[in-house]
């Protein structure tokens, strides 16, 4: 029999970061049909930082989340609708109270890799409210595999019923996924999975490696539609998955043809390797940082290369935004300096 | 006693102390401590007490040490209010006393709830090893001691990975050094602490281990499987089963525990230690099948959320012969009772 991996999709939660969190309802309605048409399992929706996210630090969604949310559930009948938390930005009473009244079946509450106790309430609401909560970790490259087993067993004990690992900075190599992915399968009750970004151009074979070593449930983009390099590209997995002999449940063809309304509805340019977004990988820095980097090495007249592996030297995350500025400025002072000296 | 979850209680206290006369008879006039005194098992122990006073007038006198009381005063006025109960707020990490005339300590406290292990294990570590220390040296002082009961867990065994009931002397691998296993490794520590003490300074003591206990005075959040399958069935969700659901688990309700624990006190031997729990094991397909009874529609069941993992033998349920043997106990509420009775207590706004 098959080998079964569920697919989640976030493009209109992920590809979100790449449009500076503008997608339009046009966007959300063509998407959620086309992904519903093509069995996507689950689709992830809300602002790039998810559920509560949109503010002037990160960016102001072009919808709210009530709308999105409702938009969404109107369009999604058998694919589920999931939706990204980061506590801190969500809070129980103002979000996923009225989350869980929209109806999102799947909250992936989100913390740093090693931050998983944050994580705790808000998985504890989801599951006492009866719906299916995920741990996930982001940046999970800063953090050594047994570190990684430890953060996610908190996030078990909370009552997470799947965990997934972030490579939010698309930084790694396939045996770091395999090292990572069999640690997570070998010390954990709960299904494992792995959500790629394609800085160094592995998304794809990273994310086969992480289902060769285990994990069940992979994170997948229409056309690579994510933050910086973007993410595994879905059309590209499905097909692989497909030649490899795994069950996405996916259809082919409808998601080929998803690709296409994508292309013509929200996404005329895929993400591609950017310079900065090789950068970024190599660094470790979140790739949603590349835009906010460029701005400020335009404002200060720096290399943005050398903000990234600023950034990079200090453990800059997500949510970090400010210090994109902070060491955008300590590089235009220290090239003011030497060019005095 | 108008909220009627409490009428179902006491009957279920005066059925789980019915048969042992003897036992009744040797807590007269007795007093006891319980530390964790407003638990699950705390709790049940106060309504035994309360239902022995009233049927029985035995004239027993309890205290509960506890660090949180006034929630537990608050949800259950019927036990805080009686003058034969008095609770006391204390945190067994830092040292304490028990009233002079106290003849039986019953020390369960502890935090069994892993979310806690996760978070917060330095407290989870300190609460089990501290407190047994500081339970210990108190009752060392008393001189009208009877026994001490010590509240371990069925973990102390470790991780059987084979299929069958755990006798008191089973024992198998259990890793050190891991944070998801501190409860486990701090109960082994408190055991040995007790065992010192007990030969040491010669401290009249038993131990028991409880394994999966249930029913009323249960929260519904505290992350068991048969808790989630209830939620699931309250809330009107899928059930879903990591695994093929053949993991198997046994239920002892929360009266009959009680019940138990105090014929430790008085049938219990130095040194010995009692399996606390049902030997009537379940597997999660036949649990959800079991719960799906008390509702209707039947529950929808997603089974093997976890899939392409090898299935390990995952039994955990106890051998009760010497239990029943050494303390004259019997399960006085079956399987599919105590469901229905953990589902009541549940389904009723609280």
């Amino acid at each position: 029999m098959a080998k079964k991996i569920l697919i989640t999709d976030p493009t209109l939660r992920d590809g979100n970061h790449a449009v500076r969190h503008q997608l339009s309802r046009e966007a959300f309605v063509a998407y959620c049909q086309a992904a519903e048409a093509a069995r996507v399992p689950i689709l992830e929706v809300g602002h790039g930082n998810g559920l509560g996210a949109s503010s002037m630090l990160v960016g102001e969604c072009s919808m709210s989340d009530e709308e999105i949310l409702t938009v969404s559930r109107q369009h999604l009948h058998n694919s589920r609708m999931s939706i990204h938390v980061i506590p801190g930005f969500c809070t129980i009473k103002k979000d996923l109270v009225r989350a869980v009244e929209l109806g999102v079946d799947v909250f992936r509450v989100a913390s740093h890799c090693t931050e998983a106790d944050i994580t705790d309430r808000h998985i504890h609401y989801v599951r006492q409210a009866g719906k299916e909560a995920w741990g996930i970790l982001m940046m999970s490259h800063m953090a050594t595999p047994a570190t990684l087993l430890e953060e996610a067993k908190k996030m078990e004990s909370y009552g997470a019923e799947a965990i997934v690992i972030m490579d939010s900075a698309g930084a790694y190599f396939p045996d770091d996924v395999k090292e990572r992915i069999e640690t997570l399968v070998d010390g954990l009750a709960i299904p494992v999975g792995f959500h790629g970004h394609n800085n160094l151009g592995m998304a794809v074979i990273n994310s086969v490696t992480a289902v060769n070593a285990g994990a069940t449930i992979i994170d997948g983009s229409i056309r690579g539609f994510g933050a910086g390099a973007g993410n595994t590209q879905l059309e590209v997995l499905v097909a692989v998955f497909e030649r490899l002999g795994f069950d996405t449940g996916i259809d082919l063809y409808k998601i080929l043809d998803a690709a296409d309304i994508a292309e013509k509805s929200f996404n005329p340019v895929a993400p591609s390797i950017s310079p900065l977004s090789i950068v970024s990988g190599l660094a470790g820095v979140f790739s949603g940082f590349a835009k906010p980097v460029a701005r400020a090495a335009e404002e200060y007249k720096v290399d943005p290369r050398d903000i990234f592996f600023g950034l990079g030297k200090r453990n800059a995350v997500a949510g970090q935004e400010s210090l994109i500025i902070e060491v955008a400025r300590d590089l235009a002072a220290k090239n003011a300096a030497a060019q005095k000296g | 006693m108008a909220d009627p979850r409490f009428a179902e209680t006491r009957q279920d206290a005066l059925a789980a102390c019915a048969h042992q006369p003897e036992v009744r008879a040797a807590l007269a006039r007795q007093h006891l401590a319980v530390t964790g005194g407003t638990g699950f098992l705390g709790t049940w122990i106060a309504e035994l007490v309360a239902a022995l006073n009233d049927q029985y007038k035995l004239g027993v006198t309890l205290d509960l040490y506890a660090r949180n009381i006034v929630e537990w005063q608050q949800k259950y006025p019927h036990l805080a209010g009686r003058l034969d109960i008095r609770v006391h707020s204390q945190d067994v990490r830092s040292s304490f006393e028990f009233a002079k005339n106290t003849n039986y300590v019953i020390h369960a406290a502890g935090i069994p709830n892993n979310r806690v292990h996760a978070s917060d294990p330095l407290r989870v570590f300190q609460t089990t090893v501290s407190g047994i220390n500081n339970a210990l040296e108190a009752a060392s002082q008393l001189d009208g001691l009877r026994r001490f009961v010590n509240v371990s867990s069925c973990l102390v065994a470790g991780s059987p990975q084979r299929p069958g009931p755990l006798t008191e002397s089973d024992y198998f691998p259990l890793p050190s050094g891991l944070l998801h296993t501190v409860y486990a490794d701090a109960k082994r520590a408190a055991e040995m602490t007790a065992a010192i003490y007990r030969s040491q300074y010669r401290l009249p003591l038993s131990t028991v281990r409880p394994f999966t206990l249930t029913g009323a005075y249960q929260e519904l959040d505290r992350p068991w499987a048969i808790n989630n399958f209830l939620r699931d069935v309250l809330t009107g969700g899928e059930i879903r089963i990591h695994g093929d659901g053949s993991a198997r688990r046994s239920y002892l309700y929360g009266a009959d525990a009680a019940w138990w624990t105090l014929a430790a006190l008085v049938n219990g031997v130095d040194g010995e230690v009692y399996n606390l729990g049902s030997a009537t094991p379940v597997s999660h397909n036949e649990l959800v099948r079991l719960i799906g009874e008390q509702v209707s529609p039947k529950p929808r069941v997603a089974l093997n959320t976890a899939p392409n993992r090898q299935q390990k033998d995952n039994d955990l349920y106890p051998d009760l012969s010497f239990t029943v043997r050494r303390l004259g106990v019997a399960e006085t509420c079956p399987l599919d009772q105590t469901i229905a009775k953990a589902y009541r207590w549940f389904a009723t706004p609280q």
